[in-house]
Formats: C-alpha cells, sequence, structure tokens
C-alpha cells in the first residue's frame, strides 16, 4: 500500500471553522441592495384545471410589485431535475402549469417590497379551479379507467420509454437467462412485496435563491444548489435569459441528499429580477420544503426468487412500481438504480429478470435522495435474502459472502442496465465486502445474539444485517474538472466545479491536489462552485464528487507537477529526469541531493525568464462506476406489548476503497446511517383524503435527534480502487441503504414477524406481532 | 397593520389592570403566543418583570410562581424535592431551549392537549391561582370546563398542596425524544411496607384532556401491594382516545393502558419503568 | 416599535415590528451566524444564549427580549480566535454542512458552563433541541467531550 502524506490523514476541514465561528455564509445570508422578496401560491387540491386567476387584490396591496403565473407568464416545458443534458427525466412540467396535479404544485408567485407583504399578497390571491379527478394509488395508474396525469404535449428530450397516455414517466426491462427455467429448476420459490414510503430529506437549510445583478448587468444568482451549472442552464432554458448573461454562485449549504439537486427556485428568482431589475430574493419555510419539494420516491418491489436446498438461487425476478407524483424528475434514473444498484450484488444468478415502471400521481414529486433507488431495492432484496437463508438454513453473514459479487468478477447487470438506458460493462477492482461482514458482525456480536431471542421482560432482542452497494459517479455520463494556478509563496489556487454541500468535498479536494504536489492542504486554496470563475462539474449527485472530480484534481496537479519539473529544469539546467516532487513543496535534484522550493519556481517563472504562470487544467469522466460496499447490522429490542422498536447498536462496516479523509468518511456513514434509522422507523408522509400532506413540519415529521440515536459504530474496510484517485471510491450515499433492511430482519430475528412495509411505526409492529400470536 | 403594544408591568396590581382592557393578552414565554400570533391582540402583557418567578415548599404545599420555566421547575425542584413527578415531567417535555421559555402560567393558560403539565397537576391535585378578573383559586376541572373565567384573567402561581414524598413515575409517549406526547401517564403513591396508603393514577392526551383512573385508584387504596396483581389493570386504564398522528385510537388507548399498568408496577413495586 | 438589546456584549437599538421574532430582528440586523431551519421551534438551528440560557430566537417575540444580553455563535469566539468549543468542533470532525452548528455550539456552551464534566446523557439532554441531519451527532458527542476535557484542564 502507498505511503501518503495528505491522502487518508484526518485532515481538518477546511471551511469547518468559519462555519463553527459562524462567519461563513450560506445563501439567505447574503445581503443585496433593496431586494424584492417572491412567495408562492400553491394548488391546494390534488388535480385540477385552473380556470381563472385573480390577482387583483394581490396587485392592490402595497408593497406589491408583481404577481407571476400561467395567465401571465409562459415558460417551455422542462425538468427540474438537475442531470446531464439533455435530461433522462421527461420534460412534463412548466415554471407555471395551468394543470396542478398535487396539493402543493406551484401555481404563481408574487414579488413584493418585503417578505411578508409577498406571502400576505399570495394568500390574497383567488383561483378558480375545475376539479379533475385525482389518482393516489399507484397500483391503479396504469389501468385504463384512470385520469391522466400528462398531456400530449410533454416528452422525454432522450430516446427512452416515456408514456404519459399510460401514466407512465419511466420503464425500465431487463433480462438475461430464462427465469422461468430457473423456477423450474429451484427447490423453494420465495415470493413477496415490499413497499417503501415517502420521506423529506430534512436538509437543515430550507431552500433558498437571491439573484442579483453584477455591475455590467449580468444576472449572478446564489442558490443553495448542489448543481449549480445545471442550474445555469436551466434557468436559461426556461427563462429566455442568455446563459452568457448568468452566473451561479454556490455558497456554503445547508445539507442537500438530493433536494437540492432539483431547481426550484432558480427560475423564479431570475424571472422576477430580470424583469424588474431589481435584486430579488426567495426563502422557503419548511413547510414549503416538504409539501413542494421532492421527496424519496415512494416504491413498491416484488421480488420472486427459485433457490436450491444448498441456496443456490437459480432465477431472480423483480418487479418495480414507483410513484414519481406529480412529476418525472428523477423517475427513470431512480428506478434503475433500483436494479442496476442492487441485482449486481449476487452475480452468480443465472437467471435474472427485473421490470420496472415509474408512474405518475398526483402526489408529491419524487426526486434525487440520498442512496437514489438502492435504498428501496435493498430493503427488499436483503429481507429476501433474509428470508432464503432461513428457509435452507444458512447464516445471513456466511451465505452472502459466499455468494457476493467479487474482484475481477462482473454482473450481467451493470451491461443491461445504466441510468435509464443501457449500461457499461465493468468489472469489480475492488471488493473489500466480506472483511465488511466479518468485521461488522464482530462488531455486533452476530454469533453471540443471532437467533437467541433474550428477553428482559415484554422486550426481546433481535440482529439483523443487510449489505449494499452504490457507484461511483455516473459512468460515461458525469463530468468534473478542476484548474490551478500557482502564486509566489509556493501556494496554489485550485478551481473546482465539484459542490460542497456539507460533504466536505472541498477538503477532500484540496487533499489530492496537496498529494500530489507533496504539500499541506495550507497551501492549497479551495475555490468551488462558481460558473463564472471555476471550470464546469455536473455537480453534488450519484456519489460521483469524490471520484470524478478528484481525478480531475489529481490530473490537474499532475499537469502542474509537470510543470514544477520543466520549470525547475530551466532554471537550474539540471535535466527533467533527474528531477522529481519531494515533501514540502520542492522539487529535488535526485543528481546532487539539491533542493529547489517551490516558491522559487513561482518567482522564476512570473518574473524571470519567459515568463508564464504553472497553472493547467483538467477533466475526467468516468468510464466505469466503480461500487462502494457496506455491510450494516442492527441490534434491535422489540416491545411485545408495545410494537416499539429501539435500536439498540448500529454497525456500518464500508468499503469506499482508500477514504481520502477517513473522519470525514466515517462522518458520511454516521449521518447516513442516522438518516436510514429515522426512515426506517419514524419519518412517514401524511395525507389526508384530498391528498395533501397534513403533517408538514417538524412537528409531526419526526427525525430522529440526539436522544435517539443508538450506539453508531462506523468502520472502514480499506481497498485501493485501481481507476479511482488514490484508490478512492464513493462513501456518502450508501450508508442510507442499510438501516431498513437491517432493523427489519433484526425484528424478524426477534420476534419472527416480517415488516414489508415502511416505515416500521410501533404500530405497525404491534399489529404484525398479534396477527403472529392469532395464527 | 393593527397596532399592538407592549406593557412590560412591575406589579400583579397593574398587570390586572391592563388585562382588564379589550384584545388584552398575557405574554409568558411566548412559545403559545408565537404560533398563534399577535393579530387579533392590540395589547400583549409581557409578564416577566412581575415578581412571579419563584418556587417555593412551605409545610408541604409547593407553590410555584406563574413565569417560572419548566426548566427552572425542574431544577428547582431537582433540588428541594427529586422524587417530585414534575421533575421528570417537566425536565422532559419539549425540548432544551423551549424548556427555557415555557412558563407555567402559559402552560396553565393553555393547558394543551400535549402538556406535560396536566397529568402531574391532575395526580398532585394542584390549584390554580388568579389576579385580576375572576381571581380566586380554581382547581383543574372547574378551571377546564370553564375557559371564559381564563379570559383576561392572570394566573399568579399554581398551589400543589400535597407535593412532597410521593414515589412516582412518568412516561410520555414520544416518537422520538423531542417531541409533544401523544399521550401521558402519570403515576404517584405513598407506601407504608408492603401496604398502599394511597396511590394516584392520571392519563393526559385522551379525549378528555386528562382523566384520572379513579377504578384503578380505588382498587388500589389502603390494599396490600399483592392486590395490583388481582386487577386487571390493561382493561381498567383504557381511555378513550381520537387518531393522532402517533397512531390510531385503539392502538393509542391500548398502549395507554400498557403504560399505566407499568407505572404502577414502577411505583408500588420498584420494577424500572421499561422504555 | 424599537429596542435596545446587548448583543454579544455590545449595545445595539433596533427598531422591529411589535410581533416579530427574535430570530428575524437579529437576522436582519447583520446576525446571520443565526439560522432559520424551521421557524417553529422544532430544528434549534436558530438558538441563541438569552439572559444565560439557550432559546430558539423564532420562539421569542424580540420585544419581550428588549434589554436584554443575548448571546450568538460569534460572540463566544471568531474565526481569528476560536474558542475551545468551535476548536473542539473541528477537530472532532463535528461539522459537515455546519448549519446546525452554531447554535450546536451555544447549547455546549450552555451545557458546559453548568456541567464541566458532563455524561453521554447530558450531552444527549443538552442537545435534544438541535437537530443536526449530517453528521448523526457521533462527532458531536465525541467535540463536546473533547472540549469538556480542555475547558476543565484547561489544556
Ligand atoms: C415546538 C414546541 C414543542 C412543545 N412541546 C411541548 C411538550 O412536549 N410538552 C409541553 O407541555 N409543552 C410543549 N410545548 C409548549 C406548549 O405548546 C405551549 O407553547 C406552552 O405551554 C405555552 O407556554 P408559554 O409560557 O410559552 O405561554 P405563552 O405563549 O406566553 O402564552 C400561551 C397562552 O397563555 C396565556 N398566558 C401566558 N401566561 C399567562 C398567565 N400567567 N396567566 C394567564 N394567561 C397566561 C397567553 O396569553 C396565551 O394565550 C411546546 C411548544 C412548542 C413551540
Ligand atoms: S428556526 Fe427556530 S427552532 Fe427551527
Ligand atoms: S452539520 Fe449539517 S445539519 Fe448538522
Amino acid at each position: 500500500m502507498n505511503e501518503f502524506s495528505v491522502v487518508g490523514k484526518p485532515v481538518l476541514k477546511v471551511d469547518s471553522l468559519s462555519l463553527a465561528c459562524g462567519s461563513a455564509f450560506f445563501t439567505a445570508d447574503f445581503t443585496v441592495k433593496d431586494p424584492l422578496f417572491l412567495a408562492f401560491f400553491y394548488s391546494p387540491h390534488a388535480h385540477a384545471e385552473i380556470t381563472a386567476i385573480d390577482d387583483s387584490p394581490a396587485r392592490a396591496m402595497e408593497g406589491v410589485v408583481d404577481v407571476f403565473h400561467s395567465g401571465n407568464t409562459s415558460s417551455g416545458l422542462f425538468t427540474t431535475a438537475g442531470q446531464g443534458y439533455p435530461e433522462p427525466s421527461p420534460y412534463d412540467t412548466r415554471l407555471f402549469n395551468k394543470t396542478v396535479r398535487y396539493a402543493g404544485d406551484i401555481v404563481g408567485a408574487v414579488l413584493a417590497e418585503s417578505d411578508k407583504t409577498a406571502r400576505a399578497a399570495a394568500r390574497a390571491i383567488a383561483v378558480e379551479y375545475t376539479l379533475l379527478l385525482p389518482l393516489f394509488d399507484p397500483e391503479k395508474a396504469m389501468d385504463g379507467d384512470v385520469p391522466r396525469i400528462h398531456g400530449e404535449d410533454e416528452y422525454a428530450p432522450l430516446p427512452v420509454a416515456y408514456r404519459p397516455e399510460q401514466n407512465i414517466a419511466g420503464e425500465v426491462l431487463f433480462s438475461f437467462g430464462n427465469v422461468e427455467k430457473g423456477f423450474t429448476e429451484a427447490d423453494f420459490i420465495e415470493e413477496e412485496t415490499y413497499n417503501t414510503h415517502c420521506t423529506s430529506h430534512c436538509a437543515m437549510e430550507p431552500h433558498a435563491a437571491t439573484a442579483s445583478f453584477d455591475e455590467h448587468g449580468r444576472l449572478v444568482i446564489y442558490s443553495s444548489t448542489q448543481v449549480p451549472f445545471h442550474a445555469r442552464r436551466i434557468v436559461s432554458m426556461t427563462t429566455g435569459i442568455p446563459l452568457h448573461r448568468i452566473r451561479v454562485v454556490k455558497p456554503r449549504i445547508g445539507g442537500g441528499f438530493g433536494s437540492k439537486q432539483e431547481v426550484i427556485l432558480e427560475p423564479y428568482v431570475a424571472l422576477a429580477a430580470w424583469k424588474h431589475k431589481r435584486n430579488v430574493r426567495a426563502e422557503l419555510t419548511r413547510r414549503e420544503v416538504f409539501t413542494t419539494v421532492r421527496t424519496r420516491h415512494a416504491m413498491r418491489v416484488r421480488v420472486k426468487s427459485g433457490f436450491k436446498k444448498d441456496g443456490t438461487i437459480t432465477a431472480l425476478q423483480m418487479d418495480d412500481l414507483m410513484n414519481t407524483g406529480a412529476y418525472g424528475a428523477h423517475a427513470l434514473t431512480v428506478l434503475s438504480n433500483a436494479a442496476s444498484k442492487v441485482l449486481p450484488m449476487f452475480n452468480k444468478i443465472p437467471n435474472m429478470a427485473f421490470t420496472g415502471h415509474a408512474v405518475y400521481t398526483t402526489l408529491p414529486v419524487g426526486g434525487a435522495y440520498r442512496g437514489y433507488g438502492a435504498t428501496q431495492g435493498y430493503f427488499a432484496f436483503n429481507q429476501h435474502v433474509d428470508a432464503i437463508c432461513r428457509k435452507v438454513g444458512a447464516d445471513f453473514v456466511e451465505y452472502v459472502k459466499k455468494w457476493h459479487i467479487r474482484e475481477g468478477e462482473t454482473s450481467e447487470v451493470f451491461r443491461a442496465i445504466g441510468e435509464g438506458t443501457e449500461g457499461v460493462s465493468q468489472i469489480v477492482r475492488s471488493c473489500k465486502l466480506t472483511e465488511c461482514l466479518d468485521r461488522g458482525a464482530e462488531e455486533i456480536r452476530w454469533n453471540e445474539l443471532r437467533g437467541k431471542r433474550l428477553r428482559s421482560g415484554s422486550v426481546v432482542k433481535g440482529v439483523g444485517a443487510a449489505v449494499s452497494m452504490q457507484g461511483s459517479g455516473i459512468a460515461m455520463v458525469d463530468m468534473g474538472s478542476a484548474s490551478m494556478k500557482m502564486n509566489d509563496d509556493g501556494s496554489f489556487n485550485l478551481f473546482a466545479g465539484a459542490t460542497d454541500i456539507g460533504t466536505g468535498s472541498d477538503t477532500i479536494l484540496s487533499q489530492i491536489a496537496a498529494e500530489r504536489l507533496g504539500i499541506s492542504v495550507e497551501m492549497i486554496v479551495i475555490l468551488s462552485s462558481d460558473t463564472d470563475l471555476t471550470p464546469f462539474d455536473t455537480g453534488a449527485y450519484a456519489s460521483s464528487t469524490t471520484y470524478i472530480s478528484g481525478q480531475a484534481v489529481l490530473r490537474c496537479a499532475e499537469k502542474i507537477g509537470e510543470q514544477l519539473l520543466s520549470t525547475a529544469s530551466s532554471m537550474t539546467g539540471a535535466p527533467v529526469g533527474n528531477l522529481s516532487i519531494g515533501k514540502g513543496g520542492k522539487v529535488i535534484n535526485s543528481a546532487d541531493g539539491s533542493e529547489i522550493p517551490f516558491s522559487e519556481i513561482a518567482c522564476y517563472s512570473m518574473y524571470s525568464r519567459n515568463q508564464f504562470q504553472i497553472q493547467a487544467q483538467a477533466s475526467f469522466f468516468g468510464e466505469e462506476s466503480p461500487p462502494p460496499f457496506m455491510a450494516h447490522f442492527a441490534e434491535v429490542d422489540v416491545d411485545m406489548e408495545t410494537g416499539r422498536v429501539r435500536v439498540v447498536k448500529f454497525v456500518s462496516a464500508g468499503d469506499c476503497g482508500q477514504p481520502i479523509n477517513p473522519v470525514l468518511a466515517l462522518g458520511q456513514i454516521e449521518g447516513a446511517t442516522l438518516n436510514g434509522i429515522s426512515y426506517a422507523l419514524t419519518e412517514q408522509y401524511l395525507f389526508d383524503a384530498k391528498g395533501k400532506m397534513t403533517n408538514n413540519s417538524f412537528w409531526d415529521y419526526k427525525i430522529y435527534g440526539s436522544l435517539d440515536i443508538p450506539e453508531v459504530k462506523a468502520i472502514l474496510a480499506e481497498s485501493s480502487e485501481p481507476s479511482g484517485p488514490y484508490g478512492a471510491k464513493s462513501i456518502s450515499e450508501i450508508g442510507i441503504n442499510g438501516p431498513a433492511p437491517a432493523i427489519a430482519n433484526a425484528i424478524f430475528d426477534a420476534v419472527g414477524i416480517r415488516l414489508r412495509e415502511l416505515p416500521m411505526t410501533p404500530e405497525k409492529v404491534l399489529a404484525a406481532i398479534k396477527a403472529k400470536a392469532g395464527r | 397593520m393593527n397596532r399592538i403594544e407592549w406593557y412590560f408591568p412591575e406589579t400583579i396590581d397593574e398587570a390586572a389592570a391592563l388585562l382588564a382592557r379589550e384584545r388584552t393578552v398575557p405574554h409568558g414565554g411566548g412559545t403559545g403566543l408565537v404560533k398563534s400570533g399577535l393579530s387579533s391582540f392590540s395589547g400583549v402583557v409581557d409578564l416577566a418583570k412581575l415578581p412571579l418567578n419563584y418556587l417555593k415548599m412551605e409545610k408541604g404545599i409547593l407553590e410555584i410562581g406563574a413565569s417560572q420555566t419548566f426548566a427552572s421547575v425542574a431544577e428547582n425542584l431537582s433540588n428541594l424535592c427529586p422524587d417530585c413527578i414534575l421533575v421528570a415531567a417537566l425536565g422532559s417535555a419539549a425540548s432544551t431551549p423551549l424548556r427555557n421559555r415555557i412558563t407555567i402560567g402559559g402552560s396553565v393558560s393553555f393547558f394543551p392537549p400535549w402538556s406535560d403539565l396536566i397529568g402531574p397537576f391532575s395526580v398532585l391535585e394542584g390549584e390554580i391561582c388568579t389576579e385580576g378578573k375572576n381571581s380566586g383559586t380554581y382547581d383543574l376541572s372547574s378551571w377546564l370546563a370553564n375557559r371564559p373565567v381564563q379570559q383576561g384573567t392572570l394566573v399568579t402561581s399554581v398551589l400543589l398542596p400535597d407535593a412532597a414524598d410521593w414515589d412516582s413515575c412518568y412516561y410520555r409517549e414520544v416518537r422520538v425524544g423531542f417531541d409533544y406526547p401523544a399521550f401521558t401517564v402519570s403515576v404517584v403513591a405513598r407506601k407504608n411496607g408492603s401496604k398502599i396508603e394511597k396511590v394516584r393514577a392520571a392519563v393526559s392526551g385522551g379525549l378528555e384532556r386528562v382523566t384520572r383512573l379513579s377504578g384503578i385508584e380505588d382498587g388500589l387504596n389502603g390494599k396490600d401491594l399483592s392486590q395490583l396483581a388481582s386487577l386487571d389493570v390493561k382493561k381498567m386504564a383504557r381511555v378513550t382516545f381520537g387518531r393522532k398522528p402517533a397512531g390510531s385510537a385503539e392502538y393509542l388507548s391500548e398502549i395507554a393502558a400498557v403504560h399505566v399498568e407499568r407505572c404502577l408496577k414502577s411505583v408500588l413495586l420498584g420494577g424500572g419503568e421499561l422504555r | 416599535m424599537k429596542g435596545s438589546f446587548i448583543v454579544n456584549g455590545k449595545k445595539a437599538e433596533w427598531s422591529f415590528a411589535p410581533d416579530a421574532v427574535l430570530l428575524d430582528v437579529l437576522r436582519n440586523n447583520g446576525h446571520t451566524e443565526v439560522h432559520r431551519g424551521c421557524g417553529e421551534g422544532e430544528c434549534g438551528a436558530c438558538a441563541v444564549i438569552l439572559e444565560g440560557r439557550l432559546v430558539n430566537s423564532c420562539q421569542v417575540f424580540a420585544a419581550s427580549a428588549a434589554g436584554q444580553k443575548i448571546t450568538t455563535v460569534a460572540g463566544i469566539g471568531s474565526i481569528h480566535s476560536p474558542h475551545p468549543i468551535q476548536q473542539a468542533f473541528v477537530e472532532a470532525g463535528a461539522i459537515q454542512c455546519g448549519f446546525c452548528t452554531p447554535a450546536m455550539i451555544l447549547a455546549v456552551f450552555c451545557l458546559l458552563q453548568k456541567t464541566p464534566n458532563p455524561t453521554d446523557d447530558e450531552i444527549r439532554k443538552a442537545l435534544d433541541g438541535n437537530l443536526c441531519r449530517c453528521t448523526g451527532y457521533v462527532k458531536i458527542f465525541e467535540a463536546v467531550r473533547l472540549a469538556a476535557r480542555r475547558m476543565s484542564s484547561n489544556e
């Protein structure tokens, strides 16, 4: 293994002191001169045609500047999903739709001198609707006699299956081998249906955007975005403002988890600012974030497998029905990932078939959310595997160790399916899942607790496990770039398109550059994600930043390194071949051991002869997407009398290749784990009969806090990914895939009930316990 | 916009006079008023400068001034009377920064369905002391039954005539640690050897704000501890609920009874309450 | 209406609406280190220290805080001279997006003032009103223990 000096070290997060001291700025913290405020008004109905909008009461209010809605503002069709262009998501929405498709759909926006006035005026607008039939049940969405949510105009900009006439927003089908034949070869068939629910990201910072103007009259948008470059493109596309007249700046971001991969506010503030040539601010309330921003897609997953007495799976069939809600943001790709990130896990299954449909309903819109479909798929997959193990008398850990994909192996699935279209074949070149399983099992005391049903009063203990994989960027799609320039003192400015949303990518990218140049992180001054100043990057999603943007930075630093050597060579006359980069900011001449400090090289290049600046740029796109792996273990106490499940301990052991920064990597696992536990047990959207969310605040949408967290143990099983920067793969999404199935499996271990529907609330658990006792 | 005037009286009389005005409300911690908004008021009387921020125990009578916050009650009592059920109840309500604001006066006036005060108040058979309009002393049921007495009335303190020397158990049904309770269970008891001298139990959060479980109390008062086993507590503790986000009416009713039984066992038999 | 406050040791005279909450008044007057995560008392991102007590500034009418001492995270240390708690958060890796951090640090400040060597349960309880979606609290708890050790031994 390589000896690193910066990589693999717990370097302090470069932005953390400013965050701790409150000097860092989030989007809503910028003061712009004399701003106007934008407030939205929303559909109270799940499905309706707007027949008239009377905005005169609002316009008559003092301080109201303008009102925007479908009656006065048109835009083309687009998707709010911030993805590669053209997007795999359908173009099925406009800034202001004439048909509203869920309670919470944006109807219009009021621009006023104060936030208070804008919000008061938004309430004063009278909208007339003709009600249309709602559609809440995704299972019925493809039937012939249900309302059709989208019309003739909507289209998919990529050649993918899109059939709005059947309410189908996305379809994924593939198979290999012969599943039916496989089933006939089996000794047992196991078939069950699992349901996952929609949930909110709950990034602590609500979405905000501010549009202002620079001295040349160009539009400068500060936005809480994960995708500044996509945001710029989408703003231009929806508003007609020329792209070169727009600059998007990403300040510090208060968490995203996918919710800010969605371009929601930017077009509206841009539109209003451009029209009135005034600065415009918009900041959503938490309630608006719940109802109008995106959710994790709810998914029904049916899994059927045939297997032999020894556990060999002869065929596996998965059928997913995903509820994308009113619009198809990320519909196709989340659906794809429910298969492509799940099914390669057992790559020795000879016969496999997957059918997936993403359907429209008149409910809140699904979108990108940490785990991105894999979370949903693994909830079913891991319980299914647990059921197989119990049927054939195998131990889950040993069983998975026997069948999981290994280094040097591939899976048909990689080729069969990518992001909605065909995938990219790849061979797994790093996989320490077996080690993850062993270390995790030891930490959770698997052998001591499994199947023991230790009892204390009405409380029974159980342990459960799950495994998962994710990807590192989207192969052949994601691209990141970086540039660097050298300063007089031997420090470097690093400009990266990559978007740090709290994940620590500014730190990791600085570490990668510092490692390559043998200097400390302090000598790297990073500036990221400003569409004017930094090169392009697709954004913070798809677990891409460390792998994709990291490679871009590494390549860039390599070029800088070459220039350092060639400049040192012309300075000293020593042949380049004798020169190498040493530690601590110097070039070393191996012939005589002499050292040339970076600062001298910098000054030579800039001030002495044939003056030039040492600078470079590089891009990287991934030709493959090496999966990180993780084993997840839960120890739970189930109260037989109340149905309450308490997670006592949770262990997540992951292989993310070489962790660039172990503290940040562990932090990603811990955060994802807690989010996953909360997702499994308490978080849920509650709707009334008309499809309106009734719990759109933290008052009744409960997420885990300091009192709730169990003992969480995150473990890194290091590997080295040959295609990654310094051997790194991704880490930030995968941790969320395990808690729900591991907890479900632990509940089964404790009390013998299978919870196939999320969230596993005490009431559901108790009902299942009673149903079993009654049987 | 409607003009709102803030007042900061320093005496009870001054405050009472201000509250006699139209559309004028007292302000305790503000956590209820921020939510409801001030738009229907023209005057707000802040109580912080009144001499109501005290907690004292005299001859077994606990008196808590209306301006005491949940946090200060829990803190003060944990020295004075650490086993008091109010320590557990008010010390676990809402969250730290909220407990630092929520006052006894505001909570008595508001007594929300999620109140952490009402159950303990019921089992300790507290009284509400008021000044100004309708000045006097009210027990819980007359206070709750008569909303209008609260209008324009200043709650000055609560009296808990017999607050000390109880064994107690408090349970709040929450989905996560920081949550308002879907229901609460309060049990206090005094034992003498194996004899139950007195036991009181209440469930809050059901259709009635708070329900005293008098059947259980009657069945146990003056009896031997062994009597507990012969009562069908789970049946006797059934309280009617409405549906809540935390669960269906049936579920809440069922598990509230489970927790009543556990609290009774914990208090009477010393078994730790299982979470 | 007008009111004066002592914010981070400095006197400030601000005007605000009678129904304005302290959070808005602070933010409108440049104290953007106080964050809004929900505006309903549920997330704790807006917490400040008011007369020695941690409160959610979104649940406090500015009028009711007039004349009082307010401490935000900028009042306990700065980027040039951080407080040991701020330093501990950095070193323990307790900061991801950092949106919850200023209020979280103030909660810890209040805890350690009263309880210099808190137990794990005391730490959990002191942070029960401060939601963090990023970290899973593991490293936040570590930071509190680290800060407590350093502050009590004057390391
Ligand atoms: C997010 C959140 C969570 C909460 N969770 C809980 C919980 O778990 N458990 C719990 O018990 N409570 C909880 N509460 C508190 C509860 O909902 C009320 O807000 C609180 O009890 C009101 O007290 P206050 O002192 O803040 O009252 P204020 O807001 O000041 O006043 C509330 C009402 O009482 C009146 N009032 C105030 N003081 C007096 C007085 N001395 N005399 C007469 N009338 C008066 C006011 O005019 C107003 O009508 C929570 C509050 C919030 C915001
Ligand atoms: S903003 Fe005040 S508690 Fe969330
Ligand atoms: S660090 Fe992001 S919410 Fe705590």
